[in-house]
């Protein structure tokens, strides 16, 4: 899957890069605003977005994991050596159409998957490497969060509010969540004796809940940008989006506060009536069981993104920009950029930045407009692994294409 | 344009050429897999074993071997008769009727002279008219005859003599057939003549026409006295019917009385008396007669306690609708009863054997006419089922059987190799609850060790000659056995080396010759609850001196269906043991699939010793566990072969230094632990 992603990206850039003219006026619907400022009727926009961000993983790792079978680079290694004491991670992949119908109306389409971890740094080593270098230790983690889900939305796009100085934009559509798993607990801990003579699992307000394939709940999805231009130079903007509340559909969700120990099945010689998954049965399933409780509703991550933009010159400006991904449990981002316009119709974008679920981030961004009302966009993060991978934590690439008719 | 396309097709073959293997990443985790602890008691039942005060242990093994019951040795058989009842049995009573022929029927001027004493002229009246009879209530409505008769009388009231009177009885039913028909002749004043005529073959009706063709009569010879209401008076009788088909009201009558002795045969045995602890009297009964039959079974040399009478039941069946049958199945339980055998009478021969009973099927007299024919019938089974007997007395015959059942030991089965032991011992108990003597011959007693595939055979001066058991003693409420005890030990018999075998089939062959020197009286008796035993009380101190002796066990397991298992790269498997026996043991693990068949094995040949503890010299019993650490690597081959294991046999080998002998305390165990260290594959 990874590589049909890679394959479609590479694909749309090149198809992008056979279509560049440098004829004509230009209008830059990604690295800009203008789409929305202009809401030119039957325009569509398509942009699709890979991002995998870590404080800890690095992307030693993350190559190993897309290029290669196994953990051969020191990635493993460093990430083991790691002295930071939460482990985060997010990743999303998201694809997004949008259609300009009038001059106010649009529709949208989107697809999305997430992947966010946070927990501590040892446990994410006995979770991922096993508990055999954590003898005689009791690994524990705060706050260990994990979430795992993956939605279909669409819905309609309208222009709320258009004047000198503010422009808004409302989405608001129908979320179907097609996949989830979610575990998160307040404290979680295991012990392994010497030798693995015995384990002992500490549960504080465990919970577990997955669905499987298919449509397992519905609910509402939210999206809101304004634009505040407070000068000639300074625009402020407020970004929410992916907001969204679901009903489940006959989900249950697993509560564990207790204290589990295992020191092997107590096997009785001459005794044939017992067997492991009995005594497994007997002495935790039905404790598990108990302890099973309905949920009925969820949400998925949402981004709450506040910037500001300041005009340095005819043609470049500063961008600050400061992201929350689920109102910050999956993270926190904050990046300076530089936009500038080569040209009329090629413009590119340096940002640098640093978020606690990954680290320093190094981003190149470039659009193409062509005469034919054709937009090609292209952006990049995590240049620097090229030379330094281990000091690395983050990758992202985002291809996007837009048509006026 | 078409550079770029060129430029696009190469770069989708470099991707698809480079389409990468699937990432994975291995884990180690460490975890215990099974704890147990290993005691005496968990490789011999408790039930087996026997605790001595200074915590040492004998193994106690008992069984009673031979007959348990009244029906090894005898069964009742069921025995059912079967008989059908016809209307040839059937009869209609005997009846009879009077009409009269007056003189105002033959001289009807006669009426004028009436009271006076006058001359009477003669007469001789011809005529086809006739007098109606009616005789469908005394009689029958209609009868068909296989035999009977009819009888026909006439009295002279008159007071000249009839010289002459022909007669026609003729059914009165439109066909005009005639039954019977006859002449009198010279019949004197109050005389009567009387004739019978064979009503066989004969079809005669309830409605008859006498027709008297001719009546002659003398003149008187002189003055007479004249009554008109005298004449010739006509009796018919009927008797010995016994109709093909009739429709009449039969009378109240047997059909079936059958008294019977019913002889049984017991394989020999001569039998007074039993006494039945439960059974039954089995009535099947079908008729297609449309009246009512009542039947009666009794047997009249029974008895039971707290009831007066004999056994006897009466079960009524109902009419059977016409053309129809009626169905009948009951039985009726006769439990507690004591039935003599002797016949009728225990003073005449038969003496034992037979049971007499006596049955009736009847109909009762209901006042309502029925038709029944020949072809009607009830077919009637009866007789004893299910007799289960509580005491049985009598002869039981001489017989000679012998006792082959082998005697299975399957706790042995798993034990292979040297077993020493110190001591062992061997009690017999020749138990005789039977009011019958027995003579035992022990002709041997093999041990059979089917896994090595050895025999010992049981050898003693005590067991050479046979045993004579003496009838029980029936003392009215209990019993008092004859008890023979044989005590086999290592100085009078090889039963040391007999258990040393491991025998995990005893085969006995032992002669039983039941009543040897005859009965007195036929007094013999057996009670339900009588027995014939061998009792073997086997007793073994546990002392011993193993020299790789083997025990396996094989148990189903369902470790490997989770799937996870598939992602499983190899494994450690430690086993941590405390011994506190002065035995060493070796240990193997070996997973199997579902036919036995050895798919990968742990432990194998090294890394595979628990160590024995060491044993005190003065107390010669052991003080401190010895530790022992067992590794053994499973790898990938092995792992792939796992997942298809549905079993996992674990064999031990036990042994003592030098296979000398030890004693065995109760309180000694092995505390094992296997802990895995795993490492698993972790697949994206």
């Amino acid at each position: 899957m990874r590589i049909s992603y890679s394959f479609i990206l590479v694909f749309i850039v090149l198809c992008a890069s056979a279509q560049y003219s440098m004829k004509s006026e230009n209008q830059f619907v990604f690295l800009s605003s203008s789409l929305d400022d202009l809401w030119t009727p039957h325009t569509i926009k398509i942009e699709l977005d890979a991002n995998v961000g870590s404080n800890s993983f690095n992307n030693g790792m993350f190559n190993d994991v897309l290029f290669r079978s196994g953990f051969i680079s020191d990635g493993k290694q460093t990430f083991l050596e790691s002295q930071k004491a939460r482990t985060n991670f997010y990743a999303q992949i998201k694809g997004e159409m949008e259609y300009k119908i009038n001059s106010s109306v649009g529709v949208y389409a989107k697809n999305r998957n997430v992947v966010g971890y946070s927990g501590g740094t040892a446990f994410t080593q006995l979770i991922l490497f096993g508990n055999a270098e954590f003898q005689d230790q009791k690994v524990s983690s705060g706050n260990l969060n994990f979430l795992s889900g993956s939605a279909v939305s669409g819905g309609i796009t309208l222009k709320t509010m258009k004047d000198k100085k503010v422009s808004a934009k409302l989405g608001i559509g129908l979320n179907g969540i097609t996949s989830y798993r979610q575990i998160s607990t307040s404290n979680v801990s295991l012990y392994t004796a010497i030798n693995g003579d015995f384990v002992e699992a500490d549960f504080d307000k465990f919970s577990s809940s997955r669905v499987g394939t298919g449509i397992n709940g519905i609910g509402l999805d939210l999206n809101y940008n304004i634009d505040f231009k407070m000068s000639e130079k300074i625009t402020l903007s407020l970004n929410v989006a992916d907001l969204n509340i679901n009903y489940l559909f006959h989900h249950n969700e697993t509560y564990i506060d207790t204290t589990l120990s295992f020191a092997g099945y107590k096997y009785q010689f001459g005794n044939k009536d017992a067997s492991f998954s009995e005594f497994i049965d007997t002495s935790y399933t039905a404790f598990i069981d108990r302890s099973v409780k309905p949920k009925k509703w969820l949400s998925l991550p949402s981004n709450i993104n506040i910037s500001g933009s300041y005009m340095v010159g005819e043609n470049s400006k500063l961008l600050l920009d400061f992201i929350a991904i689920d109102f910050g449990n999956f993270g926190i981002n904050g990046s300076l950029a530089l936009d500038h316009r080569l040209s009329e119709n090629l413009k590119v974008l340096s940002a640098l930045g640093y978020g606690n679920f990954t680290g320093l981030t190094w981003r190149e961004a470039i659009e193409i407009s062509t005469t034919k009302g054709l937009n090609y966009y292209l952006t990049f993060m995590g240049l620097q692994s090229a030379f330094a991978p281990l000091q690395t934590h983050n990758y992202s690439l985002g291809i996007g294409l837009a048509k006026r008719f | 344009m078409i550079k770029s396309t060129s430029s696009l097709v190469l770069f989708c073959l470099l991707f698809i050429g480079c389409a990468k293997e699937k990432f994975s990443s291995e884990s180690n985790w460490l975890a215990p897999l099974i704890e147990t602890e290993l005691t005496l008691g968990n490789l011999i039942p408790d039930s087996l074993t026997r605790k001595n005060n200074d915590n040492t242990i004998d193994v106690v093994f008992e069984e009673a071997y031979g007959i348990t019951s009244i029906q090894d040795i005898l069964v009742i058989p069921d025995r059912v008769e079967s008989i059908e009842v016809t209307l040839s049995s059937l009869v209609l009573e005997d009846r009879s009727f009077i009409d009269t022929l007056t003189l105002q029927e033959i001289y009807p001027a006669s009426v004028f002279l009436n009271g006076q004493t006058t001359d009477l002229p003669a007469q001789d009246v011809q005529t086809n008219q006739g007098t109606k009879i009616d005789v469908s209530k005394e009689f029958f409505s209609t009868a068909t005859f296989i035999e009977g008769w009819i009888d026909i009388s006439i009295s002279n009231d008159l007071p000249v003599t009839a010289e002459l009177m022909d007669f026609e009885l003729i059914n009165d039913d439109g066909t005009n057939t005639v039954v019977v028909a006859g002449t009198f002749t010279n019949l004197g004043p109050n005389t009567t003549q009387t004739k019978a005529y064979n009503l066989e073959g004969k079809t005669v009706k309830g409605k008859l026409d006498l027709r008297v063709k001719r009546v002659k009569t003398k003149a008187s010879d002189g003055p007479v006295l004249i009554d008109i209401k005298k004449g010739l008076r006509i009796t018919f009788g009927v008797r010995g019917l016994k109709p093909q088909s009739a429709t009449a009201v039969f009378p109240a009558q047997n059909l079936v009385e059958r008294n019977d002795e019913t002889k049984y045969t017991f394989g020999g045995a001569e039998l007074t008396q039993v006494n039945v602890k439960t059974g039954s009297i089995l009535m099947k009964v079908e008729s297609s007669i449309e009246e009512a039959i009542i039947l009666q079974y009794k047997i009249p040399q029974s008895s039971r306690s707290g009831q007066s009478g004999p056994i006897y039941k009466e079960w009524k069946i109902p009419a059977s609708p016409k053309g129809q049958r009626i169905y009948l199945e009951e039985r009726f339980p006769i439990d507690g009863f004591v039935i003599h055998l002797y016949g009728e009478k225990n003073t005449v021969a038969p003496y034992f054997n037979h049971i007499y009973n006596e049955l009736v099927a009847k109909i009762e007299y209901t006042g309502i006419e029925r038709t029944l024919s020949l072809s009607d019938k009830i077919k009637i089974e009866f007789g004893l089922v299910d007799v289960i007997p509580e005491l049985i007395i009598g002869d039981p015959g001489l017989h000679n059987f012998t006792i082959k059942d082998s005697l299975e030991l399957p706790a042995l089965k798993n034990f292979k190799g040297n077993l020493s032991l110190e001591d062992a011992s061997l009690e017999l108990n020749f138990y005789n609850s039977f009011g019958i003597e027995s003579l035992i011959t022990t002709n041997e007693i093999v041990g059979q060790n089917s896994g090595a595939n050895k025999k010992v055979k049981l050898t003693s001066t005590a067991l050479s000659s046979p045993i004579l058991l003496k009838r029980a003693v029936n003392l009215g409420t209990s019993l008092k056995p004859d008890e023979q005890i044989l005590t086999l030990n290592k100085s009078n018999s090889n039963i040391k080396q007999f258990i040393e075998n491991l025998p995990d089939r005893i085969v006995p062959n032992i002669q039983v010759k039941v009543r040897p020197n005859g009965t007195l009286n036929q007094s013999d008796f057996a009670f339900d609850y009588s027995k014939l035993l061998v009792n073997f009380k086997l007793e073994v101190p546990l002392i011993v001196g193993l020299k790789d002796l083997t025990v396996t066990e094989t148990r189903k397991s369902n470790l490997f269906e989770y799937e996870q298992i598939s992602n499983l790269k190899e494994a450690k498997l430690s086993v941590l043991a405390l011994n506190e026996f002065p035995i060493e043991a070796v240990l193997e693990l070996a997973f199997l699939d579902d036919n036995g068949a050895v798919l990968a094995v742990a432990f194998k040949n090294e890394n595979n010793i628990i160590k024995e503890a060491e044993v005190d010299p003065v107390t010669v019993k052991t003080l401190v566990a010895r530790q022992s650490e067992l590794v053994a690597m499973l790898n990938r081959s092995d792992m792939l072969a796992i997942q298809n294991a549905t079993q996992i046999r674990i064999t031990g080998r036990f042994s003592t230094t030098d296979a000398k002998r030890y004693k065995m305390y109760s309180d000694y165990k092995i505390k094992l632990k296997i802990v895995s260290d795993i490492t698993y594959e972790n697949k994206l």
